[in-house]
């Protein structure tokens, strides 16, 4: 083909190109730019928020009414649930107890107002692989003695007057921006995590709160937000305890903690060492602790070997990275609800946790008040009647042997010391954080 | 006499004549003069003064007839043509809702349509989407206007207005234009001509851009925003038949929202009009929208916030409009959030005052968003929660 024509022929296909894009650009001028909204898992149209009351008059799914009722009123009566306006426009009441809260109208499979119900899973299961029973927040939040759940009315009691929360604030939104918040994975409410299906993230920091959800974004979405780099931050590592198969959260291969949300700063934004938060259900305020000087946290325990025995449970190698782990608080913890003490998870590091006696319980060696053993031990080996003995035994760092034999076979209850926060036996200062 | 003595007199005659005749046209030339410049002026303070401009009997009818013919504009499906109230040749449908391609009528396009086919909606909507003639985005005939019974489209579900906390006695059959059963005109005259009566021969300067002045506006229908009894604002002059960020109408708004009642807007806005029937959507009690946020309901006749997302609204959106607490003399472009003052949140903001192509009357489909994979017009305040 000769030059001209060639060119020719190029122009007018550069031309008319253009003239198409032109004209889409005047025929579809509003086409929705998608934001934080409509990345969430609330305002999803394929499975966003979808009220039954609100979808009946054919609104889209994710679209604000399902939420928020701008009149009360609509086709001349208020949707169900009925009940008068409420704030933030909202369809219900914002918060109400530990059970009633505008949340758990759809966040519960029965009775749900969300088309079809909701279901979500303990972060043991989805991050674990644990096979538990527990379907939906409601009932995360519903446990009662010896069983925990965050205390929804202590949270709105603590956020009042901080970041921009005020007593009409929902306590769940203390942790998650409702308007940004992902599933993870989304769309999969019996999944666990896996590599392929990530969404993160779930959680927003309590610190950032704001009504501007460009202010107000998730936490751990981007890299710099993992714990990897908590871990860091304080020359450690993460290590990621072990899942049904692979490692979590998402059962991948993936171990450093790249693929997990930093929820070390997320929840310090609460538990350090400074906030007073009560507790309605321990009848006193939380342990002030600052996780970075913790043995579990930038502390970097170092008591991990005796000889060339590991005192660590796999994938935790106590010979050559002892002194270096950094644990997250969700390798021990339920964020929502737990049939343990403390909200500790049902499974850790792969293994069944049952903690219901506050440690006075009898542990896996048959031995009382070695309950906590049940969770120490997914990641400590030597706690077992027979096992190396887990304390040091003399130097500086030695106990008293009556102090946790008294006598006739008992043992104290390891929470008498090892406790978020204690650095001292009895009173008496030991130099160290013990936990 | 002599011919001399006759061309002399002649002369004199002739000059006496052109005298006469020069004083003659003199006089005829100043009466001339003098009423031209009185009609000039009559002229000119008439399109000064009046609202409408043009022959009597362009609206009003002495006999209501004309060689044989009555002389009723009847609106598509209207069929009464007896005469009217105050001489006119029709009901307001009649006039303004002659289901044209036109969205304006009359000379000079001086009648605006609020029922036509023209692919242009002015301001106030248009009531071709109740009747269908106009196709629908979403929604049906009962839920994307008001369903004035003019139409002869009643309101099928509804058999009162929502939120009439004042109990105005409307109905869907008898809710209509103007007066006590509708929305425009002395909403404590019963009759819908009646109520209107005067308006359109008012001076509505105080109402135009140029001449703004709304210590002049409200005490009367005529020189109250389109008509709206009480009702300031300033009015676009084709009433936005042309549209643009800096060419629209200027909608009355307060920083609160006041006590509503059922014939008078509170604090003289567009949004205590709509509250005369729909109480309880504007009001600051528990009842209402609530006192100050966490509101209850969307609350109107508030100030848009300075801060959070809400400040980055700063061009007028034609699609969301907010309103002024003060009427600027020319249509602006830009909006302040500041959260105690300029610029309110109102009924507008969101909903059409007559019909739109959306369910529940909105100036855009929310209902179907974000599945439309169209702009929420709630995104233009809130503009974060896209």
């Amino acid at each position: 083909m000769p030059k001209d024509k060639w060119f020719n022929k190029k122009y007018q296909i550069f031309t008319l190109g253009s003239l198409l894009l032109a004209l889409c650009c005047v025929l579809y001028p509003d086409k929705v730019s998608s934001g934080p909204y409509l990345d969430s898992a609330h305002g999803k149209n394929t499975y966003g928020v979808s009220r039954t009351s609100i979808s009946s008059f054919g609104y889209s799914v994710g679209n604000c009414a399902h939420c928020h009722e701008q009149h009360a009123s609509i086709g001349g009566a208020e949707p169900n649930p009925t009940g008068g306006p409420n704030k933030y426009a909202l369809f219900y009441n914002n918060h109400i107890n530990q059970t009633d809260n505008i949340c758990f109208n759809c966040h519960t499979d029965l009775s749900s107002f969300q088309t079809g119900g909701l279901i979500n899973r303990s972060y043991s299961y989805r991050a674990g692989g644990y096979a538990d029973s527990l379907n939906d927040i409601k009932e995360a939040f519903s446990f009662t003695s010896p069983a925990t759940s965050h205390n929804l009315g202590n949270i709105q009691t603590f956020i009042n007057g901080r970041w921009g929360f005020t007593n009409d604030s929902n306590p769940c939104a203390a942790c998650h921006n409702p308007h940004a918040a992902k599933g993870d994975p989304a769309n999969a409410p019996n999944s666990r995590k896996t590599s392929g299906t990530r969404g993160y993230s779930p959680v927003s920091r309590p610190s950032l709160h704001s009504k501007d959800n460009n202010a107000w974004g998730l936490w751990g979405d981007a890299a710099a937000e993992r714990m990897n780099m908590y871990a860091n931050s304080f020359g450690g590592i993460y290590q990621a305890p072990n899942a049904a198969s692979g490692y979590e959260p998402d059962g991948s291969v993936t171990q450093d903690g790249s693929n997990l949300v930093d929820f070390n700063t997320f929840c310090i934004d609460c538990h350090n060492n400074s906030n007073i938060i009560y507790s309605n259900r321990l009848l006193r305020n939380l342990r002030t602790f600052n996780w970075s000087n913790e043995n579990h946290g930038g502390y970097m325990a170092t008591y991990c070997s005796q000889g060339a025995t590991s005192l660590l449970a796999m994938p935790y190698d106590g010979l050559t990275k002892c002194g270096q782990y950094i644990t997250a608080c969700t390798d021990c913890h339920e964020p929502h609800g737990s049939p343990n003490n403390y909200l500790v998870r049902k499974q850790v590091n792969n293994g069944v946790v049952t903690v219901i006696n506050n440690g006075n319980g009898t542990g896996p060696d048959g031995r009382a008040k070695k309950e906590w053993v049940y969770l120490c031990g997914k990641c400590h080996t030597n706690l077992n009647v027979g096992d190396l003995h887990p304390h040091p035994m003399g130097g500086p760092q030695a106990i008293p042997c009556v102090r946790c034999h008294p006598g006739g076979g008992n043992y104290c209850n390891c929470m008498d010391c090892h406790y978020h926060g204690n650095s001292s036996i009895d009173g008496t200062p030991y130099g160290k954080p013990l936990f | 006499m002599s011919f001399i003595e006759n061309r002399s007199q002649a002369s004199d005659i002739g000059k006496m004549r052109l005298k006469a005749k020069n004083k003659g046209l003199w006089s005829f030339h100043s009466v001339f003069f003098i009423c031209s410049i009185v009609m000039a002026l009559w002229g000119y303070a008439l399109q000064l003064e009046a609202k409408v401009t043009g022959n009597c009997s362009d609206c009003h009818t002495m006999h209501n007839s004309q060689n044989g013919l009555n002389m009723q504009y009847l609106a598509p499906g209207e069929t009464d043509a007896n005469p009217k109230e105050l001489l006119l040749r029709g009901t307001c449908i009649g006039c303004h809702g002659q289901g044209t391609g036109r969205n304006r009528e009359g000379a000079n396009n001086s009648i605006p349509q609020v029922l036509h086919m023209n692919a242009t909606d002015l301001a106030g909507g248009n009531f071709a989407y109740i009747t269908g003639a106009k196709t629908r985005t979403s929604g049906d005939s009962n839920t994307v206007g008001h369903n004035v019974i003019d139409l002869r489209f009643n309101e099928t579900v509804l058999i009162s207005p929502p939120g009439d906390q004042h109990s105005t006695n409307i109905t869907n059959t008898n809710f209509t234009c103007s007066g006590a059963k509708g929305c425009h005109g002395d909403r404590g005259v019963e009759g819908k001509l009646l109520s209107m009566r005067g308006a359109h021969h008012t001076d509505d300067n105080a109402l135009r851009f140029g001449s703004i002045n709304e210590s002049n506006q409200g005490s009367s229908t005529g020189v109250s925003y389109r008509f709206l009894n009480g009702v300031k604002g300033g009015e676009d002059s084709d009433w936005q038949a042309t549209s643009g960020t800096a060419d629209h109408n200027e909608y009355k708004g307060d920083t609160t929202m006041g006590t509503s009642s059922a014939a008078y807007p509170a604090n003289n806005t567009i949004s205590g009009l709509c509250a005369e029937c729909h109480g309880y959507f504007h009001g600051t009690t528990t009842s209402e929208a609530g006192s100050a946020d966490p509101w209850l309901r969307h609350p109107t006749d508030v100030s848009l916030p300075s801060s959070g997302e809400y400040a980055s609204y700063t061009t007028y959106s034609l699609t969301t409009p907010v309103a002024r607490t003060a009427i600027p003399d020319s249509p602006g472009s830009t909006v302040t959030p500041s959260g105690s003052a300029d610029d309110i949140v109102m009924c507008l903001s969101c909903h059409r005052a007559h019909a739109s192509e959306n369910y529940k009357m909105m100036r855009w489909d929310y209902k179907s968003w974000p599945g439309n994979g169209q702009t929420n017009g709630c995104n233009i305040c809130h503009t974060s929660k896209n």
